[in-house]
């Protein structure tokens, strides 16, 4: 199994943008681009070539659903692993976003000390697959 | 991480959440300024919009940057203006309750810059004068008639049962005009026996044309008043001085037998002409039945309908029942449910493979009418008294801690969904270690027994009640505003105080205290019960036998 590395992280506040960061490089050591929009991801995001794209839900404009169906349209991005973050998870809402393509849920708030185990626990498990 | 980092990151923690504390506050000065400007603005969709997006930002937010008690209750706020908006989509007449909303973004407060000052609680003066008592918030009351040649002694018994929620009506004999009889036939009949000796139970029996049921009351306890009595199928036998809350208890069981709600049952199969057969046949029995003809709606229905037995036919176009059968036992709710698999396979080798799918009994069609309709019945009865063991108090019928806290849930996610306030009440026993004392301890027992079954008398079946610890009872009233509630829960309160026990030859009289607290935006189900819980402290701390209500937080 290749090690996770390099993140691409879809966010609009820049108060979470930071405090994530910090817990994905810092206490995770894991390399991250963050994008401040779902436009900004299309445009950026492949020339990164992320392992997994991490996408905050509800952002103005486009939401985060939206934002990974598009990104599934380019066809470097089309099988990376995605990962939704949101302030509801109700039990059919994760049944939901992993209808959408998403390798898992994070639910808002996120313990900084934690996240990043989260998602490696994300990462093994879908590639137990 | 090694320890330069952790403190490097600790550094960085602490910078992060300054600067997330400073624009929190410009936030929350946003949101307050949007919830003022709703009264003037006539796009308050728009608003109200607006502050769910805001309120859905700290609920994430706060958590992370250590305020996690701060997004907490921005959820719970977005999740209620979020049912407002709703219900402003659906009605155009429906106005958002601007002030309520604006007092709860408010006390939406950053704990470590503004610690929340402990408030001085003072009791509402508006609960000194009561509003006059509502005509009844409760089920139709049952009739008794109370059958007595002595009118004062009837009377006093009557008065005594009016206290538990009885209509008592009164007869002095046996032998009534015809116009007496013809009012609503009474829930039980109380026979005094004086005057009916060496009267045959059977002609006791024959005169009353719908066969209620009977309690006997006598001054001695004669062998053969006794067996008249037993003759005339009494279901139980009282001699003076009356215990007046045992006959309570004697009368609670025979009447919430009579009052249980119908079996509800839910049928599907996608053979419409047979579900409606076995509807008709089930609702011949008495039950209430539902149908569904499409599998995937099943798990909708199933939360809307409530059901307590599912009947469903194995084949079905789509989706087997068995597979149905797997889909709702993974939804932890309907993991006991009991299913029952209706098909014309006699393969027994099919059949068993259908149980080990969930299934728990399999009727083959043709089905016998008769037969499905007991079947129904016994699971449906075996599955009601199952959870009644699991989830009600066994000296009280009332429903256990856990049950009621988890009916507070249910009821404040559903005041949240339509706007219905909800009042919830902590209601505790005065001085009861002395009633266990003096009395001893089955006496005590049966003064929990009463004021369970007065609760249960004078309130509604929609409403919740349980035991929540030894001589503390709690209540929740959904739909029920706080002057209503307050009214209900104060006759309550004067009911009990005029109910008399007996023991040890000698009579007394219990008093309770009560502690009130109503939903308002922005309160959590745990900080309703708290607010109770305080009520109630401060009814004792002022002298007890009162009610307190919590201060709103909202006004």
């Amino acid at each position: 199994m290749t090690v996770l590395q390099r993140i691409a992280y879809v966010e609009d506040e820049p108060d979470i943008q930071e405090v994530a960061r910090l817990a994905l490089e810092l206490v995770g050591g894991f390399t991250v681009t963050l994008f401040s929009s779902g436009q900004e991801a299309l445009d950026g995001m492949a020339a990164f070539r992320p392992q997994l794209i991490l996408l905050d839900v509800m952002m103005p404009g486009m939401d985060g659903p939206s934002t990974l169906s598009r990104l599934r349209e380019q066809e470097s991005l089309r099988d990376v692993p995605a990962v939704f973050m949101t302030a509801k998870v109700q039990t059919h809402e994760v049944a939901h976003y992993k209808t959408l393509g998403a390798m898992g849920v994070i639910a808002k708030p996120f313990d900084p000390m934690t996240l990043a185990q989260e998602l490696r626990t994300i990462w093994e498990r879908c590639h137990e697959q | 991480m090694n320890s330069e980092e952790q403190a490097l990151f600790a550094r960085e923690m602490e910078t992060l959440r300054q600067g997330y504390r400073e624009r929190l506050v410009i936030q929350l000065k946003e949101l307050e300024e949007l919830a003022a400007s709703l009264p003037f603005n006539p796009k308050a969709l728009v608003i109200l919009e607006q502050l769910i997006h805001g309120l859905h930002k700290i609920a994430g937010g706060a958590g992370i940057f250590g305020m996690p008690e701060l997004g907490k209750k921005a959820k719970i706020l977005e999740i209620q203006v979020k049912g407002i908006r709703d219900r402003m989509l659906h009605s155009a007449q429906c106005t958002p309750p601007a002030g309520e909303l604006l007092s709860a973004i408010r006390s939406l407060t950053i704990q470590d810059i503004h610690p929340i000052i402990p408030q001085e609680e003072t009791s509402d003066p508006a609960m000194n004068n009561l509003p006059p008592l509502p005509a009844s918030a409760s089920n139709p009351d049952p009739h008794v008639l109370i059958l007595d040649a002595n009118a004062r002694a009837a009377k006093e018994l009557g008065l005594s049962l009016r206290n538990f929620g009885y209509i008592p009506r009164y007869m002095q004999s046996l032998f009534p005009e015809r116009e007496e009889t013809s009012e609503k036939e009474p829930a039980a009949v109380l026979l005094a026996m004086e005057g009916n000796e060496g009267r045959d139970g059977e002609e006791i029996r024959s005169l009353f044309q719908g066969r209620p049921p009977l309690i006997a009351i006598s001054d001695s306890s004669d062998f053969s008043l006794r067996l008249a009595a037993a003759r005339a199928g009494a279901r139980g036998f009282f001699t003076r001085p009356l215990d007046v809350p045992k006959i309570v208890d004697c009368l609670e069981q025979i009447i919430r037998k009579e009052e249980a709600s119908p079996y509800r049952v839910l049928i599907v199969d996608d053979d419409l002409l047979l579900a409606e057969h076995f509807r008709l046949v089930l609702e011949a029995s008495g039950m209430e039945v539902h149908t569904e003809s499409q599998p995937e709606k099943v798990l909708d229905r199933l939360s809307t309908v409530r059901p307590e037995i599912l009947l469903m036919d194995v084949h079905m176009e789509g989706c087997s029942g068995p597979e149905l059968a797997n889909i709702i036992r993974m939804e932890e709710e309907w993991v006991g449910i009991p299913i029952l698999y209706l098909s014309g396979e006699k393969d027994m080798n099919a059949q068993i493979r259908a149980l080990e799918s969930g299934g728990d009994d399999f009727i083959t069609k043709p089905v016998d009418n008769a037969y499905l309709a007991a079947t129904v019945s016994a699971h449906v009865s075996r599955a009601r008294r199952l959870s009644e063991l699991m989830a009600k108090d066994s000296l009280t019928g009332l429903l256990k801690h856990i049950r009621i806290k988890e009916a507070l849930e249910v009821e404040m996610s559903r005041s949240n969904r339509d706007g219905s306030s909800l009042c919830v009440i902590m209601l505790d026993l005065d001085h009861f270690k002395r009633v266990n004392d003096t009395w001893g301890h089955s006496v005590g027992d049966r003064v929990i027994k009463a004021l369970a079954h007065l609760l249960t008398r004078r309130l509604r079946r929609s409403d919740s009640i349980g035991r929540y610890g030894g001589e503390e009872f709690m209540v929740v009233l959904p739909g029920c505003g706080p002057e209503k509630a307050a009214a209900l829960m104060d006759e309550i309160r004067l009911n009990l105080k005029s109910i008399p026990f007996q023991a040890k030859g000698e009579s007394f009289t219990v008093t309770c205290s009560i502690g009130m607290a109503c939903s308002c935006l922005g309160v959590s189900a745990e900080e309703l019960l708290q607010a109770a819980d305080k009520a109630l402290y401060q009814a004792k701390a002022e002298g007890r036998d009162r009610i307190c209500m919590a201060p709103m937080p909202c006004t």
